[in-house]
């Protein structure tokens, strides 16, 4: 956290915000409103103002996730190369529409928008780690490789 | 619940651009892209680095600014904005004569690559970092900056640990830190991943979300040169531009400029996705046409198919129909033809494509992607991708093309371009593609609304699609 | 992202001296402006109406709604009125095709996803949304299928109730709570289409100031917990008056109807409360209607007599106060509660009629205080009774010296005017109790109402004319928004009464003509007239005073910009 907060100026703690709210995230798995409010009091501003920007941006989460979080593209150059074949792929193989978690806790399934991958597409990130040019097969052996 | 587990990388460590650069083609940014450790300071010193900002750190900051000028380097991020100009709208004072600036200035280095079509930036910092860190040191010490934040997009997990790696080679190297090169000119760069969101690629959202707020865009004026970071003078300039700087320093600025036109110096990363066989980023001159780029260089689309329409720059540009390709990758020449360069994202669409349901799958992203604030992007956006699901469902109504048309005018009246009635160009983005597609293919849209139904197969194989708009994903407590 | 525009504009020098005025027109009309006036209030100065939702003038300029777009001969684009600044020379249109048809464009997206439910809404009267589609749009509903739904009332604090369905996110209650409330309770959340405001969860809008917002709010989105499905706006009356809360004396509206009132909302004054007033504030309404004590009680809880009314109570009371005038046992309790007015007849009586040389001051216990409004006195009128004391020659003594005189038994009879104590009524009444005699005048039932031998019903400062001095000195008149109820009359009407049972020949047909004889011998009052006090306070010299009547917001008022020459410096006057 001092390290973070060393990369800014001494009167702009605030802008430590993203990535202390990333940092709780990473060890939580999901932002509460308790952890958010302390994130605030640790940077000096009202707690609404962590919880305005933890609900802004798509990958803090204030909703319990699963283990692991299959962010698909379904985006233009995504969806002409099949990214949409695999979204309904994918919603079949895990039982769960998009936005949901799996009932083991295992996965959660959720549609985003590009990832900046077009050239290499469909891609879709699983925990943050990219996986390009995928095809129903390919994501389901990387979906069985997962312990 | 568990925390995320953590996962070892599975795709190889360095993205190779996958088509390569086009042959014959003096190559400036991708020059040293596949090359063995590519990524590493001792690979880029062998090849010549940092010999740009020893000799950028023997001139005056002046003589910087002049040099990019000449150069004819425009901004790579999608406005094409002349750098050099960007640069000297930093207010002025003379060091010595009327001591420190009362306020610091910084650079900010906008990475927040998040155009649908676009991904050269990516191939830039996971390749090349280095080159973004000497052009970076450069444009901070013509502007007079002492920090400089890398923002760049949250899920680019794997180059932002890169870039970091880099900025501490770099530093320990004495390429950065408070002595850089010897000079005595000081420096300090920091990685600052955002969390996703595609408005923080505009400029003075991306400055609002480092000041960690939500990313939404300032009213302009005070534009940043003025007021930007932590209301400090700040410049914020795309990777591909920085990156850049170096070559026109060390090769010269007559040298840039004469790779490019009249008005844009040096050469464009086009990133090409879609239907064709060779996707990826290709270096190309600005002179070459987009159909030499699609065809020629990308290989066109699959034996037996046809193009159908080409988005040239980024989903956000006005889309030109098969006969319209014949035109120039360059600022200008896309500009007269009634599209735009923007980030050089090159989307093609072949026979098989239904634009209806491309047209709705671009405006579901611009509806998902609106920050909110104002009122003709945060209603509107929403309501053209009700309408376009509307008829690629068959449940649309005789007059919602002209609906469609209203609304995208209430966002953006198009042509000509720039009267969005928007703080921010999002809006414009969300309307002129919607505008430029049911211009070029109003029949396909008026068979949507007459058969009442998508006269192409869905993408996974079957007719009528119970599949609609997604749920959004939940955010927020209610 | 791309951007099609020019990011940065040509570097311009500044200009050496600023000419005093701008010159621009306006629809045809010329404008002359100060450097720095918005296009919105420049176009007021001539009597033309932008329309916005998230524009206020005394908050940071958002330009959010986009509904005050205009044309401009500087710009192609239509550009926010709110935002843009005069410049020399410049030629607005707010009426052309183009900038009506963006106009309608903005409300029909605002209506996009709004519920429509003006018929149980509180706002229905007085909501921009409702004007604005009667002025622009016309068009028909064409809501989103299906609508996003949000939260429909959630009450967020203990005064406010939001309903997300209606709000049009102009962002004006958070900019409220961030730059004049200090208190950042209110965030928007989420993003695009499925934004909310709202408070984090566990921290509940509990500022002082909460109910602000719902001024602010230009649609039914936050609703007062006092007033909502009380009243329907447009039924409503209003009336200038003074906030009773406490020593600030915040310029406010009574919203009255059929003798009722069921709100405060605050009235533009810049020189005492700007445009807010405090949620305790809008709270003493309740005092204007709860426990009213409307018809006299005479004799004590237990043997009280039925049924006698405000004449009978009147001679009764001066004939037991009569035969007390000048003795030794006989004080008077007066409350900084009442107006100046009343203070100057109850004075009066207590100098003349009841031969009394001191006063207890009485009035409510001290509370807290911030930086903005609330003061620590919960009395709107000390300063006043004060004053008035003084130019009687009564000394005042605390009030806590009462009891102490009561139970040594050196007071033995007590006259009250207004019966607000620092203490628990309860113990007062009490401590009261050994008293021989005790005639109160009271506005409510109450402990003391019940120990009292005669308790003669007064009036609210809503139901007559009057002043009150506030902390700073500067009396500031309230007006009549209806008439007493039943007997209660006001005190001075009272004190008058009593006067005249006791002897005397005074006679005042109003207010005016008690203030006008009765002022003089106050020096602090000698300084201004009666009959040219606006309802705002003190008038300044140079500035002619507008009849009242104007300044009075009519029953479902709409907001429109304010912009008047010289306002800042009429301390009094002021216009909604």
């Amino acid at each position: 956290m001092a390290a973070i907060l060393s990369r800014y100026p001494a009167d702009r703690k605030r802008a430590a915000m993203l990535p202390a709210l990333r940092l709780v995230q990473e060890m939580k798995g999901y932002l509460t409103p308790e952890t958010l409010a302390l994130v605030a009091e640790r940077l000096g501003v009202a707690p609404a103002a962590a919880g305005e920007v933890a609900t802004f941006y798509t990958m803090l989460r204030v909703t319990p996730v699963g283990r692991y979080v299959i962010d698909l593209c379904t985006n233009v150059s995504c969806s002409l190369c099949g990214g949409e074949r695999l979204l309904r792929h994918l919603e079949r193989r895990l039982g769960v529409p998009v936005g949901g978690t799996t009932p083991d806790g295992k996965f959660t399934l959720r549609e985003v928008e590009c990832l900046a991958s077009c050239g290499t597409a469909p891609v879709l990130q699983l925990n943050e780690e990219y996986h390009e040019r995928l095809t129903p097969e390919t994501v389901d052996a990387l979906l069985d490789s997962l312990p | 619940m568990a925390a995320p587990a953590q996962l070892p990388p599975t795709r190889p460590a360095t993205l190779l651009p996958t088509g390569g650069p086009a042959p014959g083609v003096e190559r400036v940014v991708s020059r040293r892209w596949g090359r063995p450790q590519s990524w590493t300071l001792a690979s880029y010193v062998a090849d010549g680095g940092y010999r740009a900002l020893k000799k950028a750190l023997a001139m005056t900051p002046a003589a910087i600014i002049d040099e990019v000028k000449r150069s004819n380097l425009r901004g790579r991020g999608g406005a094409g904005f002349p750098t050099g100009m960007k640069w000297s709208f930093i207010p002025k004072d003379v060091p010595g004569s009327t001591g420190a600036p009362s306020k610091p200035r910084y650079l900010c280095v906008n990475g927040d690559e998040s155009e649908p079509g676009t991904f050269k930036d990516r191939y830039i910092l996971d390749n090349d970092p280095h080159a973004l860190i000497e052009g970076m040191a450069i444009a901070s010490y013509a502007i007079g900056a002492h920090t400089a934040y890398v923002y760049l997009r949250g899920e680019f997990k794997r180059q932002a640990e890169r870039m970091e790696a880099a900025i501490a080679e770099a530093r320990e190297h004495g390429f950065l830190g408070p002595n850089v090169a010897g000079s005595g000119f000081a420096l300090e760069a920091h990685v600052h991943r955002g969390a996703g969101a595609y408005i923080c690629g505009e400029e003075t959202a991306l400055l609002e979300s480092l000041e960690g707020k939500r990313g939404w865009p300032r009213l302009k004026p005070p534009f940043p040169a003025v007021v930007g970071l932590f209301g400090c003078p700040t410049v914020v300039n795309n990777v591909e531009t920085l990156a850049n700087v170096p070559a026109i320093l060390d090769r010269g600025a007559a040298w840039f400029a004469g790779l490019g036109t009249e008005k844009s110096g040096g050469t464009r990363l086009m990133c090409v996705s879609g239907h064709v066989r060779r996707p990826g980023v290709y270096e190309v001159p600005m002179k070459m046409t987009l159909r030499q780029l699609v065809v020629d260089v990308c290989g066109g689309p699959e034996e037996g198919r046809t193009i159908k329409a080409v988005i040239p720059g980024g989903s956000s540009s006005p889309v030109l129909a098969p006969h319209e390709l014949d035109v120039a990758c360059e600022f200008e020449a896309l500009k007269n033809a009634g599209t735009m360069a923007g980030s050089g994202g090159v989307i093609v669409m072949d026979d098989t494509a239904c634009l209806v349901r491309t047209l709705w799958r671009i405006s579901k992203f611009y509806a998902e992607e609106s920050c909110g604030q104002c009122t003709p992007c945060r209603d509107g956006t929403p309501w053209q991708e009700a309408l376009l699901y509307r008829m690629e469902n068959g449940t649309a109504e005789p007059g919602d093309l002209d609906k469609l048309i209203s609304v995208a005018n209430a966002i953006c009246p198009f042509p000509p371009m720039g009267l969005g009635n928007t703080i921010c160009p999002l809006g414009d983005a969300a309307a002129l593609p919607v505008h430029s597609f049911v211009q070029k293919f109003r029949p396909e849209f008026e068979a949507h609304l007459r058969e009442k139904r998508c006269p192409f197969p869905t993408p996974w194989g079957r007719s009528a699609g119970a599949y609609g708009p997604a749920a959004p994903v939940a955010r927020g407590w209610s | 992202m791309p951007d099609p525009s020019s990011p940065k504009p040509p570097e311009k020098a500044p200009s050496p001296a600023p000419p005093a005025l701008v010159n621009l027109v306006i629809d045809g009309r010329p404008v002359q402006a100060k450097p720095g006036t918005n296009l919105i209030e420049a176009a007021n100065q001539v009597g033309i109406d932008i329309p916005f939702f998230c524009y206020h003038r005394r908050l940071s300029i958002a330009a959010n709604c986009r509904m005050c777009l205009v044309e401009v001969s500087n710009a192609p684009k239509l550009v926010p009125a709110c935002q843009t600044l005069v410049s020399e020379g410049l030629k607005v249109t707010t009426g052309s095709p183009r900038v009506l048809e963006s106009h309608r464009s903005v409300e029909q997206m605002l209506l996009y996803n709004h519920p429509v439910d003006c018929a149980i809404c509180d706002q229905a009267g007085e909501c921009k949304l409702q004007d604005y589609y009667m002025e622009f749009d016309h068009r028909p509903y064409q809501p989103a299928q299906p609508r996003v739904l949000r939260q429909k009332r959630k009450p967020i604090g203990p005064f406010v109730m939001l309903d997300q369905e209606r709000c049009v996110l102009c962002t004006r209650c958070v900019r409220f709570m961030r730059e004049i409330a200090q208190q950042p309770q209110l965030g928007v959340f989420a993003r695009g289409n499925h934004e909310y405001i709202d408070t984090f969860p566990g921290q509940p809008l509990d500022s002082k100031y909460a109910g602000n917002t719902i001024d602010l709010c230009p649609v039914g989105a936050l609703l007062s917990r006092d007033f909502r499905f009380r009243a329907r706006a447009f039924f409503l009356s209003t009336t200038p008056s003074i906030c009773a809360g406490c020593a600030r004396g915040c310029n406010t509206f009574v919203d009255h109807y059929d003798g009722v009132a069921y709100r405060y909302r605050p009235r533009e004054n810049d020189a005492v409360n700007q445009a807010w007033m405090c949620d305790d504030g809008r709270l003493t309404r309740r005092r204007l209607v709860e426990d009213r004590l409307t018809r006299p009680l005479v004799g004590r809880a237990g043997s009280r007599v039925q049924g006698r009314s405000l004449a009978e109570a009147l001679s009764a009371a001066a004939a037991r106060l009569k035969p007390l005038s000048g003795q030794a046992g006989l004080a008077a309790l007066v409350s900084p509660q009442l107006s100046v007015e009343d203070l100057l007849a109850v004075c009066l009586l207590a100098r003349e009629g009841l031969g009394l040389s001191a006063l207890y001051e009485g009035g409510l216990a001290d509370g807290d205080e911030d930086a903005l409004l609330i003061r620590a006195d919960k009395n709107p009128n000390r300063l006043g009774l004060r004053w008035v004391a003084r130019g009687f020659g009564l000394a005042l003594r605390p009030f806590e010296s009462l009891l102490g005189d009561v139970s040594a038994g050196r007071v033995t009879a007590l006259y009250a005017a207004g019966v607000e104590v620092p203490k628990e009524p309860q113990v007062v009444a009490a401590a009261l109790g050994p008293i021989g005699l005790l005639v109160i005048q009271a506005v409510r039932h109450g402990p003391l109402a019940d120990a009292a031998d005669i308790s003669l019903p007064a009036a609210p400062h809503s139901e007559y004319d009057g002043t009150f001095v506030n902390f700073e000195g500067r009396p500031q008149r309230f007006q009549r928004a209806y008439p007493e109820w039943d007997e209660a009359r006001p005190h001075w009407r009272l004190a008058e009464a009593l006067l005249r049972e006791l002897g005397f020949a005074w006679r005042w047909p109003s207010a005016r003509e008690l203030f006008a004889e009765l002022s003089p011998r106050v020096p602090e009052l000698a300084s201004f007239d009666w009959n040219d006090l606006g309802p705002g306070g003190r008038r300044e010299p140079g500035v002619a005073a507008r009849p009242a009547a104007a300044d009075a917001r009519p029953p479902g008022y709409r907001e429109r910009a304010v912009a008047q020459p010289g306002q800042g410096k009429q301390a009094g006057g002021s216009r909604g």
